[in-house]
């Protein structure tokens, strides 16, 4: 299927905070009380349309263990957008959002746009950190916030989405150059020079035409 | 091998007297495998790698004489097993033992709950909780479909097990997947021990020998299964090779090394999906998806996620049983291959995301018969023969009918007859990688005679007698470059003697897949049906070059050592080379490759964790200055599109030759 613009994303955090179920429901609409381990990577896609184009999504969901932390550093680099997810429920998780932050920050390019989320949402019995905390993490280190829950698919669309429509801006604005694949941005196939005639200065070169050398 | 398949197994089947009484079955079963007389453990063994364990009542105890938790001769099993037992349970309580706490005789300084000092047996006890809680977090999260791992007690076992393993191997951490494989073995202790406990049950203390097994059964106790497990850590990890660096190994290098031994998926593609698949491996290389991103799971989890648990065990049979003798997990990396390749159609269909998206989540392998058995015959073609239906045979397509493909083949070797020496620049391979090794050079030309030599060689083999020892050569080779039904039995030299024909057919036939390559099926895993002449020389050379081969050679004609001993160094070194990820060259191809409607190209998928190595930089090596020697120096540049074109396989070419008129002229003295 053809699309104008395709993102890679990434999702960080903890182990258990539901990195692997957020996926799961964007991708696939389902929810799975229990989730196999992430062993290093998984990959999903998915296609959704902002300002009426086309966008594929490829998301890469990492392990959340340090032990396999220098996989994940790897794929930053690679990424125009990055989940970075904590568990609600959970204290810690959200203690080392710095980390991650830190982590996601220094591998990846400056202007990859980071989603804080508060995951389980669904689980307010179980509050461990308010809102408003998640909410001034972010505003101060200037992350878009979102408190979702996989398991009632409460918000995940959105996060998923405003993140792209945030990438999406970014790239309107001349920001990111999109023929740079290590933004982790890329045209689509179809999307030739005239249809991209809004687009940034410099936007389009001949080489993903795909004319042969 | 034929001969061996004939054993109990299949008698076992045969024989419903004993198969109707469960004790019986147990005595039979221990008298033909763990008696420790001579023979029953080689059965044992034989049952394993067949896949015939599966019906076996005390497979636990076949997991433990693999891992050498106890030895072949049952006499010391009692005593052993008493000895695990007391051992797990004293480290159990030693390394839960906090009483130091209370201990007054420490300064209370360092011994208080603030204390920020790590000799203090409050950090201790902060610690270990730390560490419980990590491993519990994982270890309730194991295989979410099983039942059995939802109960709690299971759960805590496990989290024991695994908790004092840490404590006992300070040298690894805790790494997410230890669970997982901790989980087959409980899965199987338990089911033996209840199906046991019901037979006991029926006839408790009739027999003498029942007694005895009782007692063994026992060793399944929950007690005794974490030794086991222990003793699973413990055992294969020395594989030098294969697991280097260890599977769970603590990160000791440089944040820039990846800890978690990547290089065993990498090397398996590199070393031997290269060999057996190359089409495979060229996708995988077109798609730039490094196989420790599919793979990773595979070896971590020796196969964990991509068989259903019942029959997991049955692959683990074969591993364990593999194992038993080197203590490695030698076979590991052919299973890897075997399941890549039992999927190759669907791989080579898809592009980008799909074929990874495919990649990582490779549907379960209904034939854990075949894999096993296509794994041994790949790692040793020589003794183990390919099974029938692996990889499954394509759909029959209705595009193609059979005349004009017959028609196609006999043009072609037509054409190969007289385009051999031609070096031929077409041949788009649809799966074909731009990738080619940059530091390979073009030879010079060769001559008419010298190009054909192999080729010749095999064709004349099929109207001339050559010498026993040169047609297993040429049998060895064609056995590769043709496998496909019906598998040939190596050792039979005179039923091979007339399929050498077949590798000048073969060679042909691969022209006829690439003027047939227009259409989009994929090509069969046939090695030398798929691509282009250059690799089913390739495939030629591997097994030419096989060492096992040249030792026969050697030991029936004066054959120069030196030579061949170079020639195996030679094809050694350029096979590291080759492989685009970490090798001895860069991983970009010179000249990409666009494809026609930019549709294919879309993803590039993960990023590459591999350095790429400067262009034309060989890795150090004792074997590079015989590299230099075979390797002409013109220099010419690789093919535009990056494809080895026919006939221009470098150094292979000139090695195909010099193997092929050594062969020859061998085969000339003898007669």
């Amino acid at each position: 299927m053809s699309y104008a613009y395709l993102f890679k994303y990434i999702i960080i955090g903890d182990t258990g905070v539901g990195k692997s179920c957020l996926l799961l429901q964007f991708t696939d609409k389902r929810f799975q009380p229990v989730h196999d381990l992430t062993i290093g990577v998984e990959f999903g896609a998915r296609m959704i349309t902002i300002d009426g184009k086309q966008v594929k999504l490829q998301i890469w969901d990492t392990a959340g263990q340090e032990a396999f932390r220098s996989i994940t550093r790897s794929y930053y680099r690679g990424a125009a957008g990055a989940l970075l997810v904590y568990d609600i429920t959970r204290r810690d998780t959200f203690n080392h959002l710095t980390t991650w932050l830190e982590d996601a920050r220094q591998h990846s390019n400056s202007n990859m746009v980071i989603m804080l989320i508060g995951n389980k949402s669904d689980l307010e019995s179980r509050r461990d950190v308010k809102r408003e905390e998640g909410e001034a993490f972010a505003r101060e280190h200037g992350l878009i916030f979102m408190e979702t829950s996989a398991k009632t698919a409460a918000n995940v669309e959105e996060a998923f989405i405003n993140t792209a429509k945030e990438i999406y801006e970014k790239i309107q604005e001349g920001v990111f150059d999109i023929n740079n694949e290590a933004n982790g941005i890329k045209l689509g196939p179809q999307h030739s020079p005239a249809a991209a005639g809004g687009m940034a200065a410099g936007g389009l070169g001949g080489s993903q035409g795909g004319g042969c050398c | 091998m034929a001969a061996r398949q004939e054993d109990p197994g299949q008698r076992r089947q045969a024989s419903p007297a004993w198969a109707r009484d469960a004790s019986t079955k147990y005595l039979l079963e221990f008298e033909r495998y763990f008696s420790g007389g001579a023979g029953s453990f080689g059965a044992l063994h034989e049952q394993a790698l067949l896949r015939q364990l599966a019906g076996c009542g005390l497979r636990s105890l076949a997991w433990r004489l693999f891992l050498q938790v106890l030895p072949v001769d049952p006499a010391s099993w009692e005593l052993l097993t008493k000895e695990h037992r007391r051992l797990y349970s004293l480290a159990k309580t030693t390394y839960s033992d906090y009483t130091d706490v209370n201990d007054t005789r420490i300064r209370c300084e360092v011994n208080n709950p603030l204390s920020h000092d790590e000799q203090s047996p409050w950090h201790r006890l902060f610690e270990h909780a730390d560490l419980r809680r990590v491993i519990e977090q994982d270890v309730v999260r194991t295989m979410p479909d099983v039942a059995l791992f939802r109960d709690e007690h299971v759960c805590r076992c496990m989290t024991d097990v695994l908790f004092v393993f840490m404590q006992k191997h300070p040298e690894v951490d805790y790494v997410q997947g230890m669970h997982e494989l901790l989980a087959p073995i409980i899965y199987l202790l338990r089911r033996e021990y209840s199906n046991f406990a019901d037979v006991r049950a029926a006839h408790r203390a009739n027999h003498y020998m029942l007694e005895k097994l009782l007692k063994m059964m026992d060793w399944s106790s929950s007690v005794n299964r974490r030794r086991e497990y222990e003793e699973m850590q413990r055992a294969p990890p020395p594989a030098p090779d294969l697991l280097h660096p260890p599977l769970f190994a603590k990160d000791r290098a440089s944040p820039s090394v990846n800890q978690w031994g990547p290089s065993p998926c990498n090397r398996a593609v590199r070393r031997h999906l290269c060999m057996i698949d190359y089409d495979l491996y060229l996708k995988l290389a077109e798609l730039g998806v490094e196989p420790q991103v599919f793979g990773l799971k595979m070896f971590r989890l020796l196969f964990g996620r991509e068989f259903r648990l019942s029959e997991l065990c049955s692959v683990w049979d074969a591993l364990l049983a593999d194992s038993h003798a080197t203590s490695t997990l030698d076979l590991v990396p052919y299973v890897f291959c075997a399941i890549l390749i039992y999927n190759r159609r669907q791989i080579l269909e898809r592009e980008g995301m799909e074929a990874l998206t495919l990649l990582l989540n490779l549907p379960p392998l209904p034939d854990i018969a075949g894999c096993i058995a296509f794994a041994l015959h790949i790692r040793n073609p020589l003794d183990y023969s390919k099974p029938n239906n692996f990889p499954p045979p394509p759909p029959v397509s209705p595009r193609k009918p059979a005349a004009s493909k017959i028609r196609l083949r006999r043009r072609s070797v037509e054409r190969s007859k007289s385009a051999v020496g031609q070096p031929k620049s077409e041949g788009g391979s649809g799966s074909a990688s731009p990738a080619r090794p940059r530091s390979m050079t073009q030879p010079p030309p060769m001559s008419a005679p010298g190009r054909t030599g192999l080729v010749g060689l095999a064709r004349s083999g099929s109207e001339t007698v050559v010498s026993r020892s040169a047609s297993a050569t040429v049998a060895a080779a064609t056995d590769l470059v043709t496998y496909g039904p019906p598998p040939v039995a190596m050792k039979d030299v005179s039923a091979l003697r007339g399929k050498h024909a077949l590798l000048a057919s073969s060679e042909a036939s691969a022209y006829a897949v690439m003027e047939s390559k227009q259409t989009s099926t994929p090509p069969e895993w046939n090695p030398g049906l798929t691509g282009m002449p250059c690799k089913v020389r390739r495939a030629v050379l591997r097994q030419t070059l096989c060492v096992e081969t040249m030792d026969r050679l050697l030991q029936n004609k004066e054959v120069d050592l030196r030579t061949l001993r170079e020639l195996v160094n030679v094809q050694k070194q350029l096979l590291r080379d080759l492989w685009p990820f970490g090798g001895g060259w860069s991983p970009q191809p010179q000249c990409p490759r666009q494809p026609p409607d930019g549709t294919s190209d879309e993803e590039s998928a993960p990023p590459s964790l591999s350095t790429p190595v400067p262009e034309g930089v060989y890795p150090p090596s004792a074997t590079a200055d015989i590299v230099e020697e075979v390797t002409p120096e013109d220099g010419s540049a690789p093919h535009s599109n990056g494809l080895p074109a026919v006939g221009v396989s470098p150094a292979y070419d000139t090695l195909a030759v010099d193997v092929a008129n050594l062969s020859m002229s061998e085969a000339t003295e003898q007669r």
